[in-house]
C-alpha cells in the first residue's frame, strides 16, 4: 500500500511538472502586460495577428517566410533549409509551453522580421492567431 | 587505418572515437583473459594464446577502421549546444574551428549572419566552455575573415572549394552530407544534389 501511494504521488508530481505552462497561460501573461499600460484593453485579435504573421515589417522576411503561410505545417529555415516543426499549438503541443523559449524566440525573431522588439500586444495577437489555426 | 593510427597519436579524442577505442580494448582484454595459459611451460597453450591474441588484435583494428570510416563523425553534444546552436542549422562540429573563431561567433550572436541568435549570459558561458573544450588547434581551422565563418576556413575550402553546389548553401551541410543530422560527415553519406 505504501509503495502504491509512493508511485501515485510520484506520478502526480511528474504530471504537474510536465503541464507547467499552456499557451493560454502565456497569452494571459501578455494580456496582463498590455493592461498595465492600457486599462481599456479587452482582448487580443487573431485577425490582427494573422495580418502581422503574413506581412513584412521593414525587413526581408515575414514570420511566414520560415514558418510557412500555414503555421500548422512544418516550416524550413530560409537560409539553411533546416526543418522547423509547426508553430501552431494545435499541430505541435510543445509550442508556447516554456516561457524562456517563448521569450527567447520572440526576441530573436522580432529582431529578424521587424528589426525591433515586438510589443506585448503584437505578441498576444500573434499567439491568438496561432492558437486559432487548426491542422 | 590511417585515421585510427592518427587518432591514437592525437591522444584519442572525442565522440565516437572514444566509443570505438573502448570497444577495441574490451575485445583485446577479453581475448587476453581467455587465452591466458595455465602453465608457463605449456607451449601448445602459449601458441594458442598468441594466435588468439593476434586474431583479436587484427579483428579489433578492422572493427575500429570500419567504425571510424574516414574519421568524420562527431558528437554527441550537450543539450545546451543542440538547443541553442542546432535549431536553425545542424550542429556544426566544434572540432572544425579554433577556439578564437568560436569566441567570435558567440560574442556576435545578436548579429549572427543576418539573424538574431542571442543567448543569455549564462548560456553563453556554457557554450563558450563547451566550444573551447572541443575546438580545433590547427591553423587551417582558424577563421579567415572577421565574421569567423566556419565555411571560410582554409580547411573548409580545401575540402569543399569556394562555391556550393547549385541551389544549396554551405550553411546547409545536410544538402550533401545526408547523415549530418546524426553528426556523421563520412564519405559514404555524401550525395551531392544534381539539380
Amino acid at each position: 500500500m505504501r509503495i502504491r501511494i509512493l508511485v501515485l504521488s510520484t506520478l502526480l508530481a511528474l504530471s504537474g511538472a510536465a503541464s507547467a505552462l499552456t499557451p493560454d497561460d502565456v497569452k494571459s501573461a501578455l494580456a496582463a502586460e498590455v493592461k498595465a499600460t492600457d486599462p481599456a484593453f479587452k482582448d487580443f485579435s487573431a485577425q490582427r495577428g494573422n495580418v502581422f504573421f503574413h506581412a513584412r515589417h521593414g525587413g526581408e522576411w515575414s514570420c511566414a517566410t520560415c514558418h510557412t503561410e500555414l503555421p500548422a505545417a512544418s516550416g524550413q529555415h530560409t537560409v539553411t533549409k533546416k526543418p522547423i516543426r509547426p508553430l501552431a499549438p494545435a499541430a505541435n503541443a510543445e509550442r508556447f509551453t516554456n516561457q524562456d523559449k517563448v521569450d527567447k524566440w520572440f526576441k530573436r525573431n522580432c529582431n529578424d522580421v521587424a528589426k525591433r522588439a515586438c510589443t506585448a500586444r503584437e505578441k498576444g495577437d500573434l499567439l491568438a492567431y496561432l492558437m486559432s489555426v487548426k491542422p | 587505418m590511417k585515421t585510427f593510427i592518427r587518432s591514437i597519436s592525437r591522444g584519442l579524442p572525442r565522440g565516437s572515437d572514444v566509443g570505438v577505442s573502448k570497444g577495441a580494448s574490451t575485445l583485446w582484454s577479453r581475448a587476453g583473459s581467455i587465452a591466458r595459459p595455465r602453465s608457463p611451460f605449456n607451449l601448445e597453450s602459449l601458441r594458442t594464446a598468441a594466435l588468439m591474441t593476434g586474431t583479436a588484435l587484427v579483428a579489433a583494428l578492422f572493427m575500429a577502421e570500419a567504425a571510424h570510416a574516414d574519421g568524420k563523425r562527431f558528437g554527441p553534444y550537450p543539450d545546451v549546444y543542440t538547443q541553442e546552436c542546432a535549431s536553425c542549422h545542424v550542429a556544426y562540429p566544434p572540432e572544425l574551428m579554433t577556439k578564437k573563431g568560436w569566441a567570435t561567433i558567440t560574442s556576435t550572436l545578436d548579429k549572427h549572419f543576418g539573424t538574431d541568435a542571442s543567448v543569455d549570459a549564462k548560456t553563453r558561458a556554457a557554450l563558450d566552455g563547451f566550444l573551447a573544450s572541443r575546438a580545433a588547434t590547427r591553423e587551417r581551422n582558424a577563421p579567415s575573415e572577421p565574421s569567423a565563418r566556419l565555411t571560410r576556413t582554409a580547411w573548409f575550402a580545401s575540402e569543399h572549394g569556394s562555391t556550393p553546389p547549385a541551389k544549396t548553401s554551405f550553411a546547409n551541410c545536410a544538402a550533401c552530407h545526408t547523415q549530418a543530422e546524426k553528426n556523421d560527415y563520412s564519405e559514404r553519406g555524401i550525395k551531392v544534389p544534381t539539380k
